[in-house]
């Protein structure tokens, strides 16, 4: 890893996506939940994130909030250059359109069009056409040029994926959101779309942000993210499966600096 | 098993309520109908059972034959008049208290203004004042009664309505012509109603024999007993006096008569309602089936879990089954609530045609409800039993399972009923058609053609589908494709959303080329047979006093005049309908093709008959064919004439003469003349326009006349259309139905849709583009089913007239537009609950 592409301190002008002082609280009074509380996180551009932690840790509100998809209860959220939480429903559409880039665990692609179809929807509801030659290229590093034409029905597991990366590629959005992406998939579909994953960051200079509780899948990123209990409770450079396990385990004690 | 049912039921209260919409708005026409029908025979019970409340017996002629009211047919025809000399006798019989002689015919009441009182098609009625006895129906509210020619009394109702007071001067349109009086008494129908309408007019019995019928007959004698015997007995004691042609009832059985002539009537209307209600019901149930076999789709994994954890197949059968029902329950309760509205909103339609009716309050019968629940709970259950079987067919694995598929029944087998049930409707429709199986074989045959198009549309449906939705991606990008493909998804789904739709188009359509070729036809026999320069006629065929036609003789410039006048006779054993025309004119306002013999035999008193009639009866010139008139008894006539098949003329034409000599009613339907050649035609219009005098007669040129028709043709069509509008806005229902329902299923695809950047406008755009393909492909099928029907239906009446078949292609392109508004208008709710839903909420739904 070189400095370049893992800044040590991240500042708010390279971050891609930005959390400042966010807190998520459900509910009122006796019931209230507190998903995520005062997060200040930054995902440097060009970056790999891995964001962890056990079930209910708040990592997925916390990928929610950050790709326009929830709003907050304090704090801010920036996306680029733009803050998310004062914006409207046409605004945040249009940033989950140009901004950000989705790939879901399950259901990730709309079954009555085509893979290809699938590739160029945010584009062609934004009504703008693709760049055909980038189109070109993330088609043929997904390796999918022989299915454009299939539906998903007709698509393995693992393909659909890389379908759905091509898709959150396809635009070169700011930041592309992946949550839990290979919590569906076999051992090796998830090998293949990780490492696929992580090309697109080292050679095409995408960002990522990738929500998971595998520690395998965190392995493949720049680095890791953990929290627990809504709050950001560390974070590792370069992680392995084998550190975040170790990591996963200390969880549960409390707290430490670092974060 | 039933708990979990309910509960289903209740927790989905706004899919429960959409679903019995389509039951409610069924039952609520049929419930609406049948109380309708109910109110309206009570009115005209209590009608007749206050008008012979105080006779004990009434004496008159017997009818010779049943009259076809439907037909225009008036049942004093079917009656010879009572003989003045029969009064004396019956007064003679022992028992009789009292008898007096009754006479009523036509009287039409004209303003002090000049103006003719309009009953909007309700009776003119004309009666004698019978004086200070129960035998009189009608009691005095202010003056006094009429006591010599030139005194009448007036209905209250009719007399505040025109601002007409005692000491007014009249005038009264008869059979006499037109005479003037001056009002002496207001009168009340019993105690204080008036008769559904109907205008009054009383003179005293003198006058009312001279200007109702004849000097020297009654058209009634009624009686009141002086108690000795029972009514029954003094019926039997005054029938022996009677000779052959004339019976004795008592009042009971006469009010019974008189209404049950008026039900029979009316029943016509009540039938030509529930047809439609028929026609709702059926289209609610193809919502109530599309929307079952959605429910029973997206609840496949419920259901699967229900049989994972040991309930049977029966069980999950029933338990559909049981929702259904409770729908259908639910459903007919409102419905009824409903049709309560319907009907009071039904009585004012019917009022447009037999005029305004009083209102005696609505009858709720116990069948009314009994037939509401059963109409709502049976198609509710039948539309569910397919749905519900294939429930039981999701196997309990399918709980464990993300991909769950529900079975469908086999396409083949499909194919295979579709066009089976196709053809026996076609078979049907053409028995019906053509080998006179009658009206209800079309109507059969119909309902076999939608359900067989219906079940074979999911074949057409794709390919339909896409080629309808091929140009939106031109114009909608992705939006467009999506909305085409979300409508092509599921071809049975989108079939049955738009078959609903098709039934009330089809029906539409078919009106259309029925109701121009109709038109055109007419034009066309006008145009062929009408000699005459003007025609007068009078507003809701109230008939025009023999007197209007001499004075438009006197009008300068005015050249033949011919009088028509309609009457029913049994002719060669059966009932028929004939006209009697002015015997040396009739040549020239009616241009007709004589195939044998002239038409100067009308003037020899004989029988001038369309040809193809003479055909068909063998009858050739010469030919003495029984007629009975109802008045006169009865006769032969001979055959002296025939002439090409004219819609104008009918079968039977009668000279003048032989018409006054059979019927007593000297009254004209229709008045027709040529003018003089040379004569200023504005001028001479203007003339008869003055001659004309009373208000209502209405001088029409002929291509005025042909307007008239058309207009005529165009108000029927116009009434069913607004009946079939019921159809189509159940039809519209269902599509909000399937939408708000494929919403609800595609939550997180639209949540997914929302994710990657669609806005909400799109979202919209695109439900509303899918609801205007299924909307754009249901009226297409419906426009293709119904030009098809209507040309057959055309070619059936050939025989009648109907000689043009006129495609309507303006009228169609209008349809296919209201179609297409019809989807963009039921999309507009679902479009907004999909637009609404969550994104966050919806990617997550599971």
């Amino acid at each position: 890893m070189t400095a370049e592409t893992h800044p040590t301190t991240a500042g708010a002008t390279t971050a891609a996506a930005r959390a400042a002082n966010l807190s998520k609280i459900y509910g009122k009074g006796d019931t209230q939940v507190v998903a995520l509380d005062n997060v200040t996180v930054d995902f440097p551009a060009g970056q790999y994130t891995a964001v962890m932690g056990p079930s209910g840790s708040g990592k997925s509100t916390l990928m929610h909030c950050l790709a326009g998809l929830d709003s907050s209860t304090s704090g801010e959220v920036w996306l680029g250059g733009t803050e998310l939480s004062s914006l409207g429903d046409k605004e945040l559409t249009r940033i989950r359109r140009d901004e950000v880039g989705f790939i879901f665990q399950a259901f990730n692609l709309v079954p009555t069009l085509s893979a290809l179809e699938n590739i160029t929807l945010p584009m062609d509801l934004a009504g703008t056409s693709p760049d055909k030659e980038w189109l070109d290229k993330v088609i043929d590093t997904v390796g999918l040029r022989d299915r454009l034409r299939h539906r998903p029905s007709e698509l393995s597991g693992g393909q659909q994926q890389r379908v759905a990366c091509a898709r959150a590629l396809a635009s070169r959005p700011t930041v592309i959101f992946a949550d839990e992406p290979t919590g569906n998939l076999d051992s090796k579909a998830s090998g293949e779309i990780l490492t696929f994953l992580r090309d697109c960051v080292r050679t095409m200079g995408q960002t990522i942000v990738m929500v998971t509780h595998d520690p395998a899948a965190a392995g493949f990123a720049d680095r890791a993210v953990f929290l627990a209990d809504g709050r950001v409770v560390d974070e590792i450079a370069d992680p392995t499966a084998e550190s975040v396990l170790d990591r996963m385990k200390n969880l549960d004690a409390p707290a430490q600096a670092g974060s | 098993m039933l708990r979990i049912t309910f509960k289903s039921l209740l927790a989905r209260k706004l899919r429960l309520l959409l679903t019995a919409s389509s039951v409610v708005l069924g039952v609520a026409f049929v419930a609406g109908t049948l109380m309708l029908g109910d109110t309206l025979n009570k009115t005209f019970d209590n009608l007749f059972v206050t008008t012979y409340s105080g006779t004990d017996v009434g004496v008159r002629g017997k009818a010779a034959f049943d009259v076809s009211v439907t037909d225009g047919g008036d049942s004093a025809q079917s009656r010879p008049p009572v003989p003045a000399s029969e009064l004396a006798q019956i007064k003679a019989v022992d028992g009789v208290k009292e008898a007096e002689g009754d006479s009523s015919g036509f009287a039409q009441i004209v303003r002090p203004d000049g103006k003719v009182v309009d009953t909007s098609g309700a009776p003119t009625l004309g009666g004698a004042w019978l004086g200070d006895t129960p035998l009189n129906p009608y009691r005095l509210k202010t003056g006094k009664a009429p006591t010599a020619t030139g005194q009448v009394a007036i209905d209250a109702a009719t007399a505040d309505d025109n601002k007409i007071k005692v000491g007014d001067h009249i005038s009264v349109l008869t059979q006499a012509g037109k005479g003037n009086a001056t009002v002496t008494g207001i009168v009340t129908f019993g105690e204080s109603g008036s008769l559904a309408g109907a205008t009054v007019t009383l003179f005293d019995p003198g006058t009312a024999q001279q200007v109702l019928g004849s000097p020297d007959t009654y058209s009634e004698i009624l009686v009141v007993g002086n108690g000795s015997v029972s009514d029954a007995a003094l019926r039997a004691r005054i029938a022996k006096t009677l000779p052959s042609t004339l019976e004795a009832l008592t009042g009971q059985q006469l009010a019974d008569k008189d209404s049950g002539d008026i039900k029979d009537a009316l029943s016509f209307f009540s039938t030509f309602l529930l047809v439609f209600a028929v026609i709702a019901v059926f289209v609610g149930s193809f919502i109530i089936f599309n929307t079952f076999s959605m429910l029973v789709a997206q609840r496949s994994r419920e259901l699967a879990l229900l049989r994972a954890l040991g309930a049977s197949r029966r069980q999950v059968n029933r338990s559909v089954i049981v929702e259904a029902a409770a729908v259908g329950v639910i459903g007919s309760t409102i419905g009824l609530g409903l049709g309560v509205l319907l009907s009071i909103g039904l009585e004012k339609v019917v009022g447009l045609f037999i005029g305004d009716l009083p209102y005696s309050g609505l009858v709720f019968r116990g069948n009314t409800v009994l037939w509401a629940y059963l109409t709502g709970v049976i198609v509710t259950v039948v539309a569910a039993a397919g749905p519900a079987r294939r429930a039981t067919k999701i196997p309990p694995v399918a709980a464990m399972r993300d991909d769950i598929a529900l079975p469908e029944s086999s396409l083949h087998r499909r194919a295979l009923v579709g066009s089976a049930t196709l053809i026996a409707g076609v078979a049907a429709m053409a028995a019906g058609l053509t080998a006179g199986a009658g009206i209800l074989w079309v109507g059969l045959g119909a309902l076999g053609i939608f359900l067989g198009v219906a079940m074979l549309s999911p074949f057409i449906s794709r390919p339909s589908v896409g080629g309808i939705g091929a140009v939106l991606p031109r114009f909608w990008g992705s939006t467009g494709t999506l909305a085409r493909e979300n409508a092509r998804r599921n071809p049975r789904r989108t079939a049955a959303t738009a078959s609903a739709l098709m039934i009330g188009l089809a029906l539409v359509a078919a009106g259309g080329v029925l109701g121009s070729s109709l038109v055109k036809s007419a034009n066309a026999i006008i145009d062929r047979s009408v000699g005459a320069d003007f025609i007068v006629t009078t507003k809701n065929f109230a008939p025009i006093p023999a007197t209007v036609a001499k004075d438009m003789q006197a009008v300068d410039g005015v050249d033949a005049v011919t009088e028509f006048r309609a009457g029913q006779a049994k002719i060669a054993g059966s009932v028929a309908s004939l006209q009697g025309v002015t015997s040396d004119t009739v040549d020239r306002t009616l241009q007709l093709d004589m195939v044998r013999g002239n038409l100067d035999a009308l003037s020899k008193g004989e029988l001038v008959v369309s040809d193809k009639l003479a055909k068909d009866k063998k009858w050739q010139i010469g030919t003495k064919v029984p007629v009975v008139f109802g008045e006169t008894g009865k006769t032969e006539l001979t055959v002296g004439g025939t002439y090409k098949e004219n819609q104008i003329a009918g079968n039977y034409l009668i000279g003048l003469e032989t018409y006054d000599h059979n019927f007593t009613q000297d009254l004209d339907q229709v008045v027709a003349m040529t003018v003089k050649p040379g004569a200023d035609l504005t001028a001479v219009r203007k003339d008869i326009t003055a001659a004309a005098g009373a208000s209502n007669l209405e001088v029409r040129d002929q291509s005025e006349f042909k307007a008239e028709q058309r207009k005529q043709i165009n108000m029927l069509l116009g009434l069913v259309y607004v009946l079939l509008g019921l159809a189509i806005f159940i039809a519209a229902l269902g599509i909000v139905n399937t939408l708000a329902l494929s919403v609800v299923e595609r939550t997180r695809e639209i949540g997914l849709l929302r994710a990657v950047g669609m806005g909400r406008r799109q979202v919209r755009r695109m439900v509303r583009l899918e609801a205007v393909i299924i909307a754009i492909f249901g009226t297409l099928l419906g426009i293709v089913l119904g030009v098809a029907i209507g040309s057959a239906l055309v070619n059936a009446l050939h025989d009648q007239g109907i000689d043009q078949l006129v495609i309507p292609i303006g009228q169609l392109v209008i349809y296919f537009a209201i179609g297409s508004i019809i989807g963009v208008l039921a999309a507009l709710w679902p479009a907004r609950r999909a637009a609404k839903l969550n994104v966050l909420k919806a990617i997550t739904t599971e």
